[in-house]
């Protein structure tokens, strides 16, 4: 079993087979041409352009028609590039002068372009590289004559794993053979992933060398959620990855059964249960699947996967689409959480390489940065709250000082629509993360100053336990389930109850559901999950009792060893489904 | 080539008495949009100047481009803040840099 960690660029968990596509299928043999051929050599080149201009529009139109026409546009770009005059006439200059063949010549120039760009400084212009590889490879085929496409005939799942994939090869996969992708290279903006996003299976790119230990065939899972790739996967890992698939099958029936109904314990204690999402029309998933509200929105996302900076329409339509789907549920909207590991290519600029960039400018901090597109979201945040339920909430919050800087901002925005008349909610509730040990501590105080708190897990290990969560190298000290944690999340639960102000937990912990037992026994009431995790969280909190939940919680404080209170919650979850399954 | 430093249009026209229009035209631009100049914007540009039957040249500095030519103009590593000058001659030059200094305002309606 062979474990690659990678950048996750499509959601979903998926395994089948490998395909490993070569690294270079197109091999030419003729180098120069003979004086005489100078002309049949040109016309062929040129037909080979148009050809391939010709099998761009097909793509641009595909593109468009199956995925939008923000897709097709980027073929659009592409036929642009087959039809620059310097890039022609530097090609057909070699022909001429150099009596290269055309396959070289066309080689030549456009590695050569494409060195050029990968030596920019700009990363978001680097990536571009890829798109002249998509030209370069057109070409070749066109000038072999073999007009084939190269269309992958499928019959059968697989997987496919290349050194690289260009967006025209992305955007021709058929998702019903192709269960996911993996990539050696590619980064989260190149135009392959978004393509990937698009088309919903699930990919990881950025893996790195790793195509010379797959020999093709072997058992391959992509973890597009967490960005892992396993290659021939052991049993554990196999069933793990099975389960999950299985409940994605049975969730249709699930989701009829449990969509309607709030939730409650088996002793009728209510639990919300709210989901997270990072883009607006995630929304109806989360309501198709039983989500009383959206616990979590992170509008950081909207930052992602585009070129500008979003205007505060596009804020205020994104945050209007998600409140429509919920016009009588909360929504929280968690303010921009850029930086460290999510730095959209627009604002690279303002993110100094620093060897740390978890402890640097990032998340509210960003935001007090730059008060200009602080200002911008909030008031799109002020304007959207006139139609339901919007509660605002701000990240990474480290000192009561920065706390009530970002809210005073919050009332500058207020009191500037206000003076604009332009229609707003001013009152709206504010939160804090918790998420940051320091915030932790002082939970007491900060609980006098907003309306509630969600605990964000993955941060607050992360800060507590001094290990990066990316860094497999430290993967080990890395662990939920550390006493430790256990321990701040109750001290936060009890400053809230003692406040009484609500808390939520809404990292990825609370999404496995051997911690949603110990997460009820320390009094909290409100969890904000995935969405495909909502039905089987639900299901779990109607099996238990709270009074069951506070002995878990008990026993499990009592206890000082990660590993000792991570097999004791997960044998607890097993019994309890064990039981629940014999009721069904 | 020397830049123009004047904001507006220096229009330059070699024969006063005739009220054609000018067949130079010369302008500053800025690079709004957040990624600059990448393959996106530039087709965009190569579309706009693709029928036009004169030169189009855009300077950075010293530096200049083929606005026809999507790899000149990337090359140009025009980054969100630069400042442009977009030399357009020929016939309609006056049109044609109204549209492309429309693109750039527009900041290229990227992602809409």
């Amino acid at each position: 079993m062979l474990v690659k960690r990678g950048i996750a660029v499509s959601p979903g968990v998926a395994s089948a087979p490998a395909l490993v596509l070569g690294r270079d299928l197109l091999q030419f043999s003729r180098k120069s041409i003979r004086p005489d051929a100078v002309d049949r050599e040109i016309g062929r080149f040129r037909q080979a352009v148009s050809d391939t201009c010709a099998e761009i529009a097909t793509h641009a139109d595909e593109a468009s028609a199956r995925l939008g026409d923000k897709y097709g546009a980027i073929f659009q770009a592409h036929m642009e590039l087959a039809q620059d005059p310097l890039l022609l006439a530097e090609v057909e200059q070699l022909i001429v002068k150099q009596l290269w063949s055309p396959e070289l010549a066309v080689q030549t120039v456009l590695q050569k372009q494409a060195r050029t760009l990968e030596a920019l400084d700009n990363p978001y212009l680097k990536e571009r590289a890829v798109d002249l590889n998509d030209l370069e490879r057109g070409l070749l085929r066109h000038l072999s004559g073999k007009d084939t496409n190269q269309s992958l005939v499928l019959t059968e799942p697989v997987i496919i794993l290349a050194h690289n994939l260009t967006p025209s090869q992305t955007a021709r996969l058929d998702p019903k053979f192709v269960k996911a992708f993996a990539t050696e290279v590619g980064g989260p903006t190149s135009h392959t992933a978004i393509l990937a996003g698009a088309l919903e299976i699930p990919a990881v790119v950025g893996l790195g060398s790793f195509l010379h230990q797959v020999s093709g065939g072997e058992v391959v899972i992509v973890d597009g959620d967490e960005g892992n790739v396993i290659i021939a996967p052991d049993e554990a890992a196999l069933k793990a990855s099975e389960k999950s698939a299985r409940s994605q099958k049975s969730k249709d029936l699930r989701l009829k059964k449990l969509s309607e109904k709030d939730c409650y314990t088996a002793d009728n204690v209510r639990i919300a249960v709210y989901g997270n999402i990072e883009f607006p029309h995630e929304a109806l998933h989360c309501r198709e699947r039983g989500a009383e509200g959206i616990g979590l929105y992170r509008t950081e996302f909207l930052y992602m996967n585009r070129e500008d900076e979003p205007s505060e329409e596009d804020h205020y339509n994104a945050y209007l689409e998600v409140v429509q789907t919920f016009p009588d549920r909360p929504v929280v909207i968690r303010t921009l959480d850029l930086g460290a590991d999510k730095v959209p290519g627009m604002m690279e600029s303002v993110f100094s390489d620093f060897t740390n960039p978890e402890l640097g400018l990032r998340s509210i901090r960003v935001s007090l940065h730059d008060k200009e597109r602080f200002k911008k979201q909030l008031r799109a945040i002020l304007r959207a709250a006139v139609h339901g339920d919007i509660r605002v909430m701000f990240p990474l919050i480290s000192s009561l000082s920065e706390l009530r800087e970002a809210k005073s901002v919050l009332r500058d925005v207020a009191e500037d629509l206000l003076e604009e008349q332009i229609t707003h909610r001013a009152d709206i509730p504010v939160g804090m993360m918790v998420e940051v040990p320091s915030a932790a501590l002082m939970a007491s105080e900060f609980a006098k100053e907003v309306s509630f708190f969600s605990i964000g897990t993955n941060d607050l290990i992360q800060y507590t336990l001094a290990a990066d969560r990316s860094d497999p190298a430290v993967a080990r000290y890395y662990n939920s389930a550390d006493p430790a944690i256990l321990r701040t999340i109750k001290m936060v639960a009890e400053a809230a109850a003692k406040a009484k102000i609500g808390v939520t937990i809404c990292g990825q912990m609370c999404s496995d559901p051997r911690f949603v037992p110990l997460f009820l026994g320390l009094g909290i009431e409100r969890l904000s999950v995935t969405p495909q995790a909502i039905p089987e969280i639900k299901d779990l909190i109607r099996h238990l009792t709270t009074r069951k939940a506070w002995e878990i919680a008990v026993q499990a404080s009592e206890m000082d060893l990660a590993r000792e209170i991570d097999q004791f919650l997960l044998g607890e979850v097993k019994k309890m489904l064990a039981t629940g399954d014999e009721e069904e | 080539m020397p830049v123009a430093t004047g904001s507006d249009s220096l229009e330059m026209n070699n024969s006063n008495h005739i009220p054609t229009e000018p067949s130079l035209v010369r302008r500053e631009v800025l690079v709004k949009n957040a990624n600059g100049l990448h393959l996106l914007p530039c087709s965009l540009i190569a579309r706009t100047v693709k029928e036009f039957d004169g030169t189009v040249k855009l300077f950075r500095g010293s530096q200049s481009a083929n606005a026809k030519s999507i790899m000149d103009v990337i090359q140009l590593g025009a980054v969100c803040g630069t400042e442009l000058v977009i030399e357009v001659e020929g016939h309609g030059a006056s049109e044609l840099m109204d549209r492309l200094e429309q693109l750039f305002a527009d900041e290229f309606m990227t992602d809409r």
